[in-house]
C-alpha cells in the first residue's frame, strides 16, 4: 500500500497498540491535537487518552517516566517533539536507560522507544533543526534507527517496539511527506543491523542516512551520466552497524564518499571511514571522504541552511575526486 | 643548467623509435620549440621540438637506430659544459622517473619529454602507490614501482595498473577472485556498435582477396626517400585506390531504395584506431592529391585523431574507407562497410616470402590486399576488377602518373 512516511510511523504505532497492550504513547501534543507532525492523529479515539498520554513540557520528566514504566513492563513509545530535545533528558537516556540493564545484571530491561523528527528542510533554526544520531551511538546501550523511506519506517518502528532494550529512533521532518509502498502485513519487521543497497554500482561507494540517501541517490544518477557507477547504501541502524555491507561494497569499487546531515566533525561518517580505513585498507585507491554539516549551527535563513549542508553536487564533486576524475 | 632529452612516447602502443634525421649538428644552439629531429615510429614519421634551450652538447643516438622511448637521446647545456657529467646525474636522479616521464594517458603531443636533472626531488626513489593500487599489482604480478602513476603526487592508483602491460609479468602465484565488471557503455561505443550492426544488418557484404607484389612500391617509397620525400606504404595504397575508384564509378558510389549516386569526386576515409574506439577521419579529393600531398595530410590527420582535435567536417563525406592492420601483424581480414560507402579495402601486413617467379624461387614482399564490398550494387566480378586494378597499379606505381 502507498503511504507517506508519517503515515507508515503512525499505522505502525496503532496497529502494535492493537497487538500489545502493553504498548502506549506519550510525549507533548499527542493526543487530541495528533503530534505536531500528525503522527498520533486520531490514536486517542481508539485507544483512549490512557495510552495516548499528553506530557508536560519537561522531557527529563517524561522521559524519566517513560523509562520507569518500562522498567515495571510496559512497552513505552516516547515522542519528543524535536530529537534536538533528547539533551533536555540526557541525563535519563544516556545514564538511566542505557545504562540500567547492566547495572541490574539483566534482571531489568528497558523496552523503550524514543521517537521523534530532527534535520533540516524548514528553517527551524539552530536548536529544532539539527541531526544528533551520532551523540547515541557513542554511549553503549542504545540502538539507533534512522529510516530513510516509509517502507524503512515501518519495517524499523516495528523492529524498535518489539525489542526489549531501549532504542533512538529518528525521523526526519522533510521525508515525512514522502511516499512508498509499504508491505500491508502486521507483522513486517525490518532487523536491526542490516544495511540496505539503495542502488548497485561498481566505482564507488556512498554511504548515506535519513534525507541524505534521497540526495546520494540524485548523485548517483548524474554520475551515471558520467560514466561513473554508484554504489548507495543506507546503514539504516548506526547501532548496531552492518560494516559487512559497506566493507564489502568497498572492496569491490574501492572508493567511499560518506555523506549525512549531522555536523561532519566527528560525526558518525567518520566512524565508518575509520572503520573501513582499518578493515579493507589494502582495497582503497583513494581516502575516504566526508561530507557533512558544516561546523556552525544551523542558519534559520533557508538559503544560508542550504550553505552549511551537503548539496548533491557536492557528492558528485566528492565522488568523481575519490575516482581522480577532477 | 643541463638537460637531458629523452625519446618521446608517440602513442600508447609506441616502445621504441628510429631518429631518421637530427635536424641540429652538435655545438649548435637550439631554441625551445625549434625542430630538433625527425623519427619515425611502426605507425608514422614525425618531426620532434625541441623543449630545452641551449647548446646541443651530445647526440647520444645515431641516425637509423632503435631506441626505447624514455632512453637519453641527446644532452643541452651551457657551451662547454661536460655532458657526462649531466647525464651522469640525470641517470642517477632520474632513472626511477625515467618511466614516470612517460605520461600514462595524456595526449601523444608533439614533444619530446625532457628530464630536467636540476628539479629532480630528493626522493626520487620513492614510487607513491594506492593501498588498492598495490593489492591490484600483486595480484597481477606486476612491479608498482615500474608503473606510471597518474594520482596526486604521481601516485599510482588503481587505474594506472590496470592500464601497465609491463612485458614479462610473473604469472600470479594465487589466482585473484575473478568475477564480472560492468563498464558503462560510452557515447562513442554506442555509436559505433550501431554503425558495424546497421551495416552488416542491410548491406549485402561480400569479399574478394588476393596477394599484391610490393617490390615496386617498395622501390617508389625508397625513391621517394631519397627526394626527402616521406611517404607509407598506406599512403601509396590509397593513392591507388583512389585512382582505381575513378575508375570504377559504382564503387565510388550510394545507394538507397531509388537510385544509385555515384560520385565525381573522391573521398578516402582512413581508420584510426584511438584509445576510446575507431576514428575515421577522410582524404578529401584524393584522387587529385599527389602522393606526397596525401602523406601530408594522413599523417596531419592521424596525429590529431590521436589528439581528439578532429573537426566533425573531416570525419564525415567519405566515399570509400581504407583500413590497415599491417602494423600489428595481421596478414589479412575482413572489413565492416563504412555505410553509406560502398566498399572497403582491408590492407594486411607486407612481409617477405618465398614466391615463384619465372620457374625460380625468389624473395618478395608480398601484402594481402582485402576487399569488402556491398553486393547490392557491384556485383562479383567487377568488383574483382577493381581490386585486380589496385593490385596492377601497386605492382605498377608507374600508372599513377
Amino acid at each position: 500500500m502507498i503511504k507517506t512516511y508519517a503515515m507508515a510511523v503512525h499505522d505502525v504505532m496503532a496497529e502494535e497498540m492493537r497487538r500489545d497492550e502493553r504498548v502506549f504513547i506519550m510525549g507533548e501534543d499527542v493526543e487530541t491535537l495528533g503530534g505536531v507532525f500528525g503522527c498520533t492523529r486520531d490514536l486517542y479515539k481508539e485507544f483512549g487518552t490512557e495510552r495516548v498520554r499528553n506530557t508536560p513540557i519537561s522531557e527529563a520528566g517524561f522521559v524519566g517516566a517513560g523509562i520507569g514504566a518500562a522498567c515495571a513492563g510496559m512497552r513505552p513509545i516516547v515522542e519528543l517533539m524535536y530529537m534536538d530535545f533528547t539533551f533536555v533528558a540526557m541525563d535519563q537516556i544516556l545514564n538511566q536507560a542505557a545504562k540500567t540493564r547492566y547495572i541490574f545484571g539483566g534482571n531489568a530491561k528497558i523496552p523503550l522507544v524514543i521517537r521523534g523528527q530532527q534535520g533540516i528542510g524548514r528553517g527551524n533554526a539552530a536548536t529544532h533543526s539539527q541531526s544528533v544520531e551520532t551523540f547515541f551511538m557513542h554511549i553503549p546501550g542504545l540502538k539507533v534507527a534512522c529510516p530513510s523511506t516509509p517502507a524503512d519506517a515501518a519495517g524499523l518502528l516495528r523492529t524498535a517496539i518489539r525489542d526489549d532494550n531501549p532504542v533512538m529512533f529518528f525521523e526526519h521532518k522533510a521525508l515525512y511527506a514522502q511516499k512508498g509502498e509499504v508491505p500491508e502485513d502486521i507483522d513486517f519487521t525490518i532487523p536491526f543491523g542490516k544495511a540496505d543497497i539503495k542502488r548497485e554500482g561498481t566505482d564507488v561507494t556512498i554511504v548515506a542516512n535519513l534525507l541524505y540517501v534521497g540526495r546520494a541517490l540524485e548523485a548517483a544518477e548524474i554520475l551515471s551520466g558520467e560514466g561513473i557507477s554508484a554504489e548507495v547504501i543506507d546503514p539504516r541502524t548506526l547501532v548496531p552497524l552492518d560494516m559487512n555491507t559497506i566493507t564489502e561494497s568497498v572492496k569491490k569499487t574501492g572508493r567511499l564518499v560518506v555523506v549525512h546531515e549531522a555536523h561532519r566533525n566527528a560525526g558518525w561518517g567518520a566512524e565508518i571511514a575509520a572503520q573501513v580505513t582499518e578493515d579493507v585498507f589494502p582495497y582503497l585507491d583513494a581516502a575516504p571522504i566526508r561530507l557533512g554539516t558544516a561546523p556552525c549551527p544551523l542558519p534559520f535563513n533557508l538559503g544560508l541552511e542550504n550553505a552549511a549542508t551537503p548539496q548533491v553536487a557536492d557528492i558528485v564533486k566528492a565522488a568523481k575526486t575519490v575516482l581522480y576524475r577532477i | 643548467m643541463g638537460e637531458i632529452i629523452i625519446m618521446p612516447k608517440q602513442g600508447l602502443q609506441m616502445t621504441e623509435g628510429i631518429i631518421t634525421n637530427w635536424l641540429v649538428n652538435e655545438g649548435d644552439e637550439i631554441k625551445e620549440g625549434e625542430p630538433l629531429f625527425e623519427m619515425e615510429t611502426d605507425k608514422l614519421a614525425i618531426t620532434i621540438d625541441s623543449t630545452a634551450s641551449g647548446t646541443l652538447l651530445k647526440i647520444l643516438c645515431e641516425e637509423d637506430e632503435i631506441v626505447a622511448v624514455a632512453d637519453p637521446i641527446a644532452v643541452v647545456g651551457e657551451p662547454g659544459e661536460d655532458y657526462e657529467a649531466i647525464l651522469a646525474a640525470g641517470q642517477g636522479s632520474t632513472a626511477p622517473g625515467a618511466t614516470a616521464a612517460e605520461p600514462a594517458d595524456l595526449p601523444e603531443a608533439s614533444q619530446p619529454a625532457v628530464a630536467p636533472v636540476t628539479e629532480a626531488p630528493e626522493d626520487a626513489g620513492h614510487v607513491f602507490a594506492s593501498p588498492r593500487a598495490k593489492t591490484c599489482a600483486k595480484e597481477r604480478g606486476i612491479d608498482y614501482h615500474d608503473v606510471p602513476g597518474s594520482g596526486p603526487l604521481g601516485m599510482v592508483i588503481e587505474r594506472d595498473i590496470l592500464n601497465a602491460q609491463v612485458p614479462g609479468a610473473r604469472v600470479p602465484m594465487t589466482a585473484p577472485a575473478r568475477g564480472e565488471h560492468q563498464i558503462p557503455v560510452s557515447n562513442m561505443r554506442r555509436i559505433i556498435a550501431q554503425r558495424m550492426t546497421d551495416s552488416l544488418n542491410t548491406l549485402a557484404q561480400a569479399n574478394h582477396r588476393l596477394t599484391v607484389d610490393m617490390s615496386a612500391a617498395v622501390a617508389l617509397r625508397r625513391q621517394l626517400q631519397d627526394a626527402e620525400l616521406k611517404v607509407s606504404y598506406n599512403d601509396i595504397v590509397i593513392r591507388c585506390v583512389a585512382k582505381a575508384l575513378t575508375e570504377f564509378p559504382m564503387m565510388n558510389s550510394t545507394m538507397d531504395d531509388q537510385f544509385i549516386t555515384t560520385k565525381d569526386y573522391v573521398n578516402i576515409g582512413m581508420a584510426v584506431a584511438t584509445d576510446e574506439g575507431l576514428l575515421v577521419p577522410v582524404i578529401r579529393d584524393a584522387d587529385l592529391k599527389t602522393l606526397p600531398e596525401i602523406s601530408q595530410i594522413s599523417k596531419d590527420l592521424a596525429t590529431r585523431t590521436k589528439e581528439n582535435k578532429l573537426t566533425p567536417d573531416e570525419l564525415t563525406g567519405g566515399t570509400f574507407t581504407v583500413s590497415n592492420l599491417g602494423m600489428f601483424d595481421i596478414e589479412s581480414f575482413t572489413a565492416i562497410i563504412n555505410k553509406p560507402e560502398a566498399g572497403i579495402l582491408a590492407v594486411g601486413k607486407m612481409e617477405k616470402k618465398p614466391v615463384v617467379c619465372q620457374d625460380e624461387i625468389v624473395i618478395r614482399p608480398l601484402m594481402q590486399l582485402s576487399l569488402t564490398y556491398d553486393h547490392r550494387i557491384v556485383d562479383g566480378a567487377p568488383a574483382a576488377l577493381f581490386l585486380r586494378r589496385i593490385k596492377q597499379l601497386l605492382e605498377h606505381p608507374g600508372l599513377l602518373i
